[in-house]
């Protein structure tokens, strides 16, 4: 095969030093790239008497993460059961890795020494891109990159595999006996060589090609199937082989095609609310609050709440207000029944929040806000958040509310048109806060903190005039936050 | 019961054509697993006879690693009495109570498949599906088992995105994990169907979670919910005999469904050897990932301060630091003492149990032995094993 023109021992060392090895026929030696003479290292490049390579014995083959299927992309590396050095045969496991759920072992393709790895544990690779780099020994055959490949099971013996690459340069040859071999794509490596120093004869590439031609005997099973011996067909003799496709994968929701299913769960159970929502006569109010002072209060308060560890956004203020608003108007705090003949004024204001949860969207709500303080519902208001991010609301947060609101501002837009939640009789959407630019009291143009506010309300119980008096009174709160404190119990 | 109904092997109607006598038939029947594997070659459907979660695991382990499955699809179904398993990847300090488990003589497995931890009782089908690498597709096992119940009990089923089977909507019912190797793959899941609600949430509440560094894999915890809620007839031996059927039935093929015991070694040749790797403390706890603990502790009544940082590499103690910042030198000898001794224990009970005893203090002024004992509570609170 490749014959070698220095000694193991010195090349082993040249390696490891990252030194390049120039073979030549008339000169022997090692050059330091790294100190080389920049001219004599490009007359050496150039001199068409000697070729170099960092490479002797074997190439070094870049094993990619192949592909593990169902779309994944990324992989976590959890277990590397090789290091720097080591010997590999083919089908040994090479690492551990895992993909949600999945855990797969990467065996090798090669039989060769690890040369590099490209990660640490716990990094994150990817498909397709180097995994570790694999010095081929002698006479291992190296095969194009990832795919899945049903001839897999060729056995151990058979080194010379599928899909060979075409690097004759190790071996020697004339350029006729290359021109020939290179005609019909054979990789010289896999020419047993009967000539002077390992060269390949015409000859050899001739009978070579004529036991291609003859099948062969089928082989024994190879060493990765099972214990329990299994017969394997050997493949048919190999020409060289174009890429193998990719294997299809099916998606589970196709791309570009139609794709129908069932509507079920959370999803359902928003189909059933919403369609009873549409029997009620809904009217919109809405305004816009300036923010400003709350603002800058939220600026002082937030140092303390959150070295309690409590996220304070405007959401506790603002459901305070609306508790103590709706003290004066206990109207918009009633239940109706299906039929609109019965109206229970609440005493209780359980105030639910929106919320986009990954199974969907759940109103949990704030129970009593009435007897809590704006601390008491930053904390609430945070532990629903953790329990609906995971999926972990009880019924009895899911049910009871008496007045809904929808923080819709947080994602974005201004005027909303919300959707009121039976039996409940309002429902407000609160739009994202804006630096817009106003007049003050004497004229001038200044920059104001604006939010928008859209009420909507069950127009067989609610007047127009009252739910315009609870909104200009619990704007009056969120723009002057001394007056909650006023009238707070 | 119906597991004792005398099912006719398949091979009998295929081979035989006289009625057997008792002595053939029950030869038969110990040789009806290796028998099928001729008569009925593509799909089959085992379900384990043992309770231990060791041997159904290890059973498993035998059939991935071993079986030939170039042309063979296995559902292998199983029970285990109370026991909780993690992923391989896991760390079973923060995922369960370790101490807890002991006392309470429940199981504590680590799988070779990826994923999170759950807990299993008598009220928990697994279900695993075995297939070669080409046929491994994790949500058409799902949908298969989905579509097996709905078409057999009115349950609201649905796999979700995270390849979850949920019930209504919001209860999750099963939890998924799979292995993939050369040739061989498996995709397993669990399905609550009757199990104790209460057990699962003390075996899953860890003590050890404050100050805790580790890129073991976490599991995602959700709301559960026993298919038995919904229909009362849904049991471990209906859902066997309905998804045994359906694996069949989308297959193709005609099939019994066999009972075999994963601890004949005349059927599974070296499935002790399995047994006694996943048995054992190293698999179980050694294999963990490296974490590290770092946690402070303040007594106002003694006036000090101590601050414990450990990690663990495999289970054992790689470095601790203990630092009081109580002056005395019998204090500081014995923190570095406690130090020195804890480096490289497992962190096990009985490993630990020799290092953190106490020691006759009688010798030493009484605060001294006050901030000693102290801590050495810490220290057994840190290291959360109930020593």
């Amino acid at each position: 095969m490749a014959s070698s023109l220095v000694s193991r021992s010195l090349y082993r060392k040249c390696l490891q030093q990252s030194r390049c090895v120039i073979q030549g026929r008339h000169l022997r030696t090692c050059v330091n790239r790294k100190w080389a003479r920049p001219s004599l290292e490009r007359a050496l490049w150039n001199s068409k008497w000697f070729h170099s390579s960092t490479v002797v014995f074997g190439d070094i083959e870049q094993f990619n993460l192949s592909d593990i299927g169902e779309g994944i992309r990324e992989v976590h590396i959890k277990e590397w059961f090789v290091n720097v050095g080591d010997h590999v045969n083919q089908f040994d496991s090479i690492c551990e890795v895992q993909s949600d759920k999945a855990s797969v072992t990467i065996t090798s393709r090669y039989d060769g020494y690890i040369r590099r790895l490209y990660y640490d544990v716990d990094d994150v690779a990817l498909v397709g891109k180097p995994l570790v780099d694999i010095e081929l020994s002698s006479g291992s055959a190296s095969s194009s990159s990832e795919s899945v490949d049903s001839d897999s099971t060729s056995s151990s013996d058979d080194e010379y595999g599928v899909g060979q690459k075409m690097k004759s340069q190790a071996v020697l040859a004339t350029p006729a006996v290359r021109r020939l071999a290179m005609e019909n794509k054979i990789d010289l490596r896999n020419v047993p060589a009967t000539g002077k120093d390992g060269r390949v004869l015409k000859e050899d590439i001739l009978s070579f090609i004529k036991d291609q031609e003859t099948p062969k005997a089928p082989s024994p099973a190879d060493k990765a199937a099972p214990a329990a011996p299994s017969a394997v067909q050997k493949t048919p003799p190999q020409k060289p082989s174009p890429l193998p496709m990719p294997a299809k994968r099916e998606a589970t929701i196709p791309v570009g095609k139609d794709h129908t299913e069932v509507i079920k769960g959370i999803r359902k159970a928003m189909v059933k609310t919403m369609t009873e929502a549409a029997h009620i006569p809904t009217f919109g109010y809405n305004d816009e609050i300036d923010m400003t002072r709350l603002v800058e209060l939220r600026r002082d308060i937030k140092g303390v709440t959150e070295s309690a560890g409590v996220r304070f956004s405007y959401m506790p203020i603002i459901v305070k207000a609306v508790s103590l608003a709706l003290t004066e108007f206990p109207i918009l705090n009633s239940i109706v029944d299906a039929n609109c003949e019965n109206i229970t004024y609440k005493a209780a204001h359980n105030i639910g929040i929106a919320m986009d949860t990954p199974e969907g969207l759940v109103v949990p709500s704030v129970k009593n806000v009435q007897t809590l303080s704006i601390y008491d519902i930053a904390v609430e208001l945070n532990r629903m958040q953790t329990l609906g991010a995971a999926g972990k609301l009880t019924n009895a947060e899911l049910t009871g509310g008496t007045f809904s609101l929808s923080n819709i501002g947080v994602i974005g837009g201004t005027y909303a048109r919300p959707v009121i939640l039976p039996p409940e009789v309002a429902i407000g959407a609160l739009g994202k806060l804006q630096r817009l630019p106003r007049f003050d009291d004497k004229g001038n143009v200044v920059s104001k903190e604006i939010m928008c506010v859209s009420w909507s309300a069950d127009h067989r119980i609610i007047e127009g005039a009252t739910m315009a008096r609870f909104s200009n009174l619990w704007k009056s709160y969120l723009e002057n936050p001394g007056l909650m404190l006023l009238y707070m119990r | 019961m119906k597991h004792t109904r005398k099912m006719i092997p398949l091979y009998t109607r295929l081979c035989f054509r006289r009625i057997l006598t008792t002595k053939e038939s029950f030869l038969l029947c110990n040789q009806r697993y290796s028998q099928s594997l001729k008569s009925n070659p593509s799909h089959q459907v085992l379900v384990s006879t043992t309770d231990d979660i060791y041997t159904n695991l290890a059973l498993e382990e035998w059939l991935y690693e071993k079986e030939n499955l170039t042309d063979k699809s296995i559902l292998f179904m199983w029970q285990n009495k109370p026991s909780v398993v993690i992923g391989r990847h896991q760390n079973p300090w923060l995922e369960c109570n370790v101490p807890r488990l002991r006392d309470c003589g429940i199981d504590l497995a680590r799988r070779i498949s990826g994923g999170g931890c759950v807990y299993h009782d008598l009220g928990n089908l697994n279900c695993s599906f075995l297939k070669a690498k080409p046929l491994y597709n994790r949500r058409q096992n799902l949908d298969l088992v989905v579509r097996a119940i709905t078409s057999h009990w009115d349950v609201d089923l649905q796999v979700n995105v995270r390849e979850d089977i949920v019930l209504e909507g919001l209860y999750k019912v099963s939890g998924t994990a799979s292995k993939l190797g050369k040739h061989n793959t498996f995709h397993h899941f669990t399905l609550l169907h009757d199990v104790n609600v209460e057990n699962l949430e003390m075996a899953l509440e860890s003590p050890m979670k404050m100050g805790v560094q580790s890129k073991a894999t976490e599991s995602t915890r959700s709301r559960i919910k026993n298919l038995s809620e919904c229909d009362f007839t849904i049991d471990f031996m209906s859902l066997v005999d309905v998804i045994g059927h359906q694996f069949y039935k989308e297959a193709g093929v005609q099939g019994e469904i066999e009972w075999i015991n994963p601890k004949d070694e005349s059927i599974f040749p070296g499935v002790s050897e399995f047994r006694k790797l996943a048995e054992g403390w190293e698999w179980k706890f050694g294999k963990t990932p490296k974490f590290s603990t770092n946690r402070t502790f303040t007594s106002d009544k003694l006036g000090t301060e101590l601050s414990l940082i450990c990690n663990f590499e495999k289970g054992r103690i790689h470095k601790a630091e203990i630092v009081c910042d109580c002056s005395t030198t019998t204090v500081k000898d014995y923190t570095d003492t406690l130090q020195r001794e804890l480096l490289g224990q497992r962190l096990c009970r009985e490993d630990l149990n020799q290092v953190l005893k106490v020691h006759d203090l009688s010798h030493l002024v009484r605060h001294e032995q006050l901030v000693i004992e102290w801590i050495n509570q810490c220290c057994v609170q840190a290291l959360c094993t109930g020593v």
